[in-house]
């Protein structure tokens, strides 16, 4: 009588906790509408994880490089690891996790992102900390990023988060509820149009002279967690002239470099070199790059990569 | 910190956790395992004010001493006083002096000072007799799942089970299975049904005017659910959090809005606050032994009362006369139509009962008196904008529909027979419970998104 008690008492947390999972996956974003960057993370775990270049970065690294044109061009086989807006310390512990899977020979940071003291937005955090395995990993970049009004536990189980979508529940919820919605390239998110850079904004005062501590702090992590690894951390500012790289942040990252070693390009004034033209080559203005100026990006710093990687 | 929170069942886990290891190991020191939890959760809520909980504590046992061995009414008149005394300085100095105060309010004075103020007066009575042990009465006053809102516990009621905390050698499953069921059925009323309308209301009591006509008759009705199914719900995980310890504390609601007079209502609704004023106001005033006006008087003096224990505010006070009056006038047409307790009377009844305990919410609900009558004026307007644009879309409006529906019928089989007694002696108990976390996870208003809503009994 005992026995059917607890037998009972099993089955029915069997159940909830099984539900909790079921529904957590079912009412979780699939991002298959007009932002599907909240989908990028996740396409890592079903690659073959077998890559020379991981690239690590926001936005200027998952629009502006084509790992299909470096395996083309130079047989340089990369995943870029990118996510909107990706603060330095997810892209550490995203290679912490990486490096869990495999060795490449050489990082990629985009440096945009070192002048993110502090998380940006909710959303920003979903849409990089969500895709990520439950690992040791997520839990330190959960707890890093995590915001005062977010819940912690809710990147755990995320029908406490996402339960509200009850009611706009879709056809594709369904669909992508154990298989991630595809949509990029080996991390690459394509896009084709073309809307011209027109005059770009004033520069606004530099917020402050000096990149945040923190975030110096997480790139020299990076770094040493690199050469624990093998692994070669090459530093890189996208060719964009917008949001404004400051020539300050520019020098501070060019004396750390020589202090440590590493190799930091800062492409903004190589555009001409590179031979992109923003009226042609980028789709929103001057933000981001679309596929030509990617291709041609990507070409220019393959060379670099190529040098690096022999 | 609310007991709808996480941090609360955190809290709950571990000193339920501390609690059966005592408990099983035969550890003596479990009251005082509970009275440390007690303060320790008065600190998380109400931190500034823990050294006033425990100076009243330490007060009220000596006074209770004190007027166990001498029966004074002197001796009374000064603990009261004091007693209330300190209530008035935190939540009425404003009001009555009309100097603007700002001062906040410690959690749950308005409940502790009523339970030790009748555990005073049962002794000056000789009812009971005062408690010699320091830790049992501290563990009276400080016990947690009542603390903040209740149930108002009787010392005659409380303290002997309290005293049992050390006795008991084993965990007790049933009491288990009670305790878990409650507090589920606690958070499905607050989450699922209660904050889900509330969405609504709010909406609606906040522009009367763009939603006049049916939408302001649909938002007036939907609040008697939700302070309903709010304070039920609250009630709820306080009982169940006490029955996990194997305590039973006094039952706040007994399917109130099925009764079929006024008066019974008022039975039925936060009975251990309905069951205080009568024993401890209605009565002393002469209750109705001194003739028929008389006791028309009382009972609109002790509304008027238990209005003004609500909140120091004009529309409460007109809250509680209105359902003070609502009784004397109920009374009247009783007796002239010999409806009275014998009478027989329509389910009708209740559907009028339920109209005008909604009419009086109105005051209690809206912001000040002017804006009750905006509200009631609003109901015979016409507004631009209908009842879907007030919650938040037509499927949550149906699934809460649903739910209080499944309250409803909760309540009229309960008054039949104890549903959760009934559950709880079957299997089917741990299916239930995981079936109404589910719901509690998935339909409950909570997160971004939802306007994280305390108890509404939290605020007297």
């Amino acid at each position: 009588m005992k026995n059917k008690h607890i037998i009972s008492a099993i089955l029915a947390m069997t159940i909830l906790v099984l539900s909790i999972y079921l529904l957590g996956k079912l009412t979780a974003p699939k991002y298959t509408g007009d932002i599907p960057e909240g989908a990028m993370i996740n396409e890592y775990y079903s690659s073959d994880k077998d890559n020379d270049v991981i690239f690590l970065g926001d936005c200027e690294v998952f629009e502006n490089i084509s790992p299909m044109v470096l395996e083309e061009s130079f047989g340089i086989k990369s995943w870029i690891r990118g996510s909107a807006q990706q603060l330095v310390w997810q892209s550490y512990y995203l290679l912490e996790e990486t490096f869990r899977y495999e060795k490449p020979e050489a990082v990629v940071f985009n440096v945009n992102a070192l002048r993110y003291g502090k998380p940006v937005s909710e959303a920003y955090n979903r849409m990089t900390l969500d895709g990520m395995r439950f690992s040791g990993s997520k839990i330190k970049a959960v707890n890093a990023s995590v915001m005062e009004e977010e819940s912690v536990i809710s990147y755990y189980i995320p029908l406490l988060r996402y339960h509200s979508r009850w009611s706009e529940l879709g056809a594709d919820d369904l669909r992508y509820m154990f298989r991630p919605y595809k949509v990029t390239y080996r991390g690459y998110l394509e896009h084709t149009g073309i809307v011209p850079q027109d005059q770009l904004p004033t520069v606004p005062v530099i917020p402050y002279d000096e990149l945040p501590d923190i975030c110096m702090d997480y790139l020299d992590r990076m770094r040493m967690l690199c050469e624990e690894n093998g692994a070669e951390l090459v530093l890189v500012k996208s060719p964009v002239e917008w949001p404004h790289w400051y020539d300050e942040w520019d020098a501070q990252l060019k004396s750390y470099a020589e202090e440590t070693g590493l190799c930091y390009i800062n492409f903004v004034p190589l555009a001409s070199d590179i031979g992109l033209d923003m009226k042609t080559d980028t789709y929103d203005g001057g933000l981001h790059l679309n596929r030509t100026g990617a291709e041609k990006y990507t070409k220019y710093l393959g060379e670099y990569l190529k040098g690096i990687l022999e | 910190m609310s007991l709808n929170s996480f941090n609360f069942i955190l809290f709950l886990a571990a000193v339920y956790v501390l609690y059966t290891v005592f408990q099983r190991f035969g550890i003596k020191g479990r009251r005082v395992l509970l009275l440390t939890a007690g303060l320790a959760f008065y600190w998380m809520c109400s931190k500034g004010f823990a050294a006033l909980l425990i100076a009243e504590t330490v007060w009220n046992y000596y006074s209770a001493q004190v007027l166990d061995n001498k029966k004074s009414g002197g001796i009374l008149a000064f603990a009261l006083a004091l007693n209330i005394g300190v209530l008035f300085f935190f939540k009425y100095l404003g009001f009555f002096t009309g100097i603007e105060t700002n001062i906040a309010v410690p959690a749950g004075i308005s409940f502790f000072t009523l339970a030790v103020s009748g555990y005073l007066i049962d002794i000056y009575k000789g009812k009971s007799k005062a408690e010699k042990n320091f830790i049992d009465f501290s563990l009276f006053m400080v016990f947690f799942p009542a603390l903040t809102s209740g149930p108002i516990e009787r010392g005659d009621h409380l303290i002997p089970q309290l005293k049992e905390a050390d006795i008991r050698k084993t965990a007790d499953a049933g009491s288990f299975k009670v305790g878990l069921f409650r507090i589920c059925r606690g958070f499905f009323l607050k989450l699922c049904v209660a904050d889900n309308i509330k969405v609504l209301v709010d909406t609606v009591y906040s522009s009367p005017d763009k939603f006049a006509g049916v939408p302001v008759i649909i938002a007036v009705l939907a609040y008697s659910m939700q302070i309903y199914c709010d304070f039920a719900g609250y009630s709820d995980i306080a009982i169940g959090s006490a029955r996990l310890f194997g305590i039973r504390l006094l039952e706040n609601f007994d399917a109130p809005y099925l009764s079929r007079s006024i008066k019974d209502i008022w039975r039925r609704w936060h009975m251990s606050l309905s069951f205080w004023f009568r024993d401890y106001l209605y009565f002393p005033l002469g209750g109705s032994r001194k003739g028929t006006l008389r006791a028309y008087l009382n009972i609109i003096a002790v509304f008027a009362v238990s209005g003004l224990w609500h909140g120091a505010d004009w529309k409460f006070i007109f809250w509680g006369v209105l359902n003070g009056m609502y009784q004397v006038i109920e009374s009247i047409i009783e007796k002239g139509t010999g409806t009275g307790k014998n009478g027989k009377s329509g389910t009708w009844r209740i559907v009028l009962n339920y109209i005008l305990m909604s009419l009086a919410w109105i005051f209690f609900r809206a912001d000040s008196m002017g804006e009750a009558f905006r509200i009631i004026s609003s109901i015979f307007g016409t507004g631009s904008q209908g009842i879907l644009s007030a919650g938040a879309g037509a499927p949550a409006l149906i699934i809460t529909a649903v739910f209080v529906l499944a309250a409803a019928a909760y309540d009229i089989r309960n008054r039949k027979q104890d549903v959760s007694d009934t559950i709880c002696k079957t299997d089917a108990i741990w299916f239930v419970c995981a079936a109404l976390i589910i719901l509690v996870l998935v339909f409950g208003a909570y997160g971004p998104g939802y306007d994280s809503a305390d108890f509404i009994y939290n605020r007297f």
